[in-house]
């Protein structure tokens, strides 16, 4: 993992200081995170490699349409709307009471 | 008596270290143990004894309190970690500072009360403990006289803009790392997919 740090500190960081006007740096980032994480690169090309929480979350499992746990990711669940377009949106009605 | 605790503790500044998981809370604890040993077995005796002596309410707050030997004396549960949101006083706020942290002296009486005020003191914060953790050990040093010897933060946040949201880039370089750790922990054997589901203190998070 010490390589994705390194990524992360370095040439990751490079690239999103570029900004997303720079398509370029903007593409590399996103392929990058792509390959390393799993998701859909055509995903992470829209997100322009900038993943937040929910995204992640949502992403991760997506072949399995699962959505991992908000504070432990080996928690999966079933995402009970698969066709909404944001985590928060699905999840937060379920449990009144969640942390958003 | 807090005059006394004020100029025998509060020259000190308190510890701070940082903890991922809770056995990780419980070992920096240990190590902050007191020097002298009768003192962390006058605590334990404390935990022991003080629900029995004390009326219902307290009883309650004493036992929330006092998990453990490893916590010589934690703060009631007013006070403590994530839920450390101080209550609301209607009509009485005149600063920022009130706002954010009421004025609240539970935790002095409640030590006045169970005598344990020469007791080592440790707060412990989780999540929005990182911001309150510390005013919390503030506001005990300089209000109340009561000195804290440590300061145990788990998973803190400290900056909202460097978790989420569109104030740093920072969140980006932070989360990176974690993620393909999770694919990686994935393809070598899902940790929940067989055997018993365990408690959040148990629970390994791969390095």
């Amino acid at each position: 993992m010490a390589d994705v740090e390194a990524y992360a500190r370095g040439e990751f960081l490079g690239d999103l200081v570029r900004g997303q006007a720079d398509t370029e740096a903007t593409t590399r980032l996103a392929d990058k995170v792509a390959a390393l994480t799993g998701i859909d690169q055509a995903l992470s090309r829209r997100l322009t490699g900038r993943f937040g929480i929910g995204d992640f979350r949502r992403e991760f499992d997506r072949k399995n349409a699962k959505v991992t746990g908000r504070y432990d990711a080996s928690v999966e669940g079933f995402d009970p709307t698969p066709d909404a377009t944001s985590i928060d949106s699905t999840i937060r009605p379920a449990i009144p009471c969640s942390p958003r | 008596m807090q005059k006394r605790m004020a100029g025998s503790f509060s020259g000190a500044r308190p510890s701070v270290k940082l903890a991922e998981n809770c056995s990780q809370t419980r070992r920096l604890a240990q190590e902050d143990q007191p020097v002298t040993s009768w003192l962390s077995a006058l605590s334990l005796a404390c935990v022991v004894i003080l629900p029995l002596a004390l009326p219902p309410l307290i009883t309650a707050r004493a036992q929330d309190a006092a998990p453990s030997a490893q916590q010589p004396a934690t703060p009631p549960a007013g006070q403590k970690g994530g839920g450390a949101r101080g209550r609301a006083t209607a009509g009485s706020e005149t600063s920022a500072e009130q706002h954010r942290l009421p004025p609240d002296s539970s935790t002095s009486r409640w030590l006045e009360k169970s005598d344990r005020l020469l007791s080592p003191k440790f707060v412990a914060g989780e999540s929005y403990g990182g911001i309150r953790g510390p005013r919390i050990v503030r506001n005990l040093q300089t209000e109340q006289g009561v000195g804290v010897k440590g300061l145990v933060l788990v998973s803190p946040v400290f900056d909202f803009r460097d978790y989420s949201g569109s104030g740093s880039m920072l969140q980006y370089v932070a989360s990176l790392p974690t993620w393909p750790r999770w694919r990686a922990k994935k393809r070598s054997g899902h940790p929940r997919r067989h055997g018993r589901r365990r408690g959040l203190c148990a629970r390994r998070i791969p390095r």
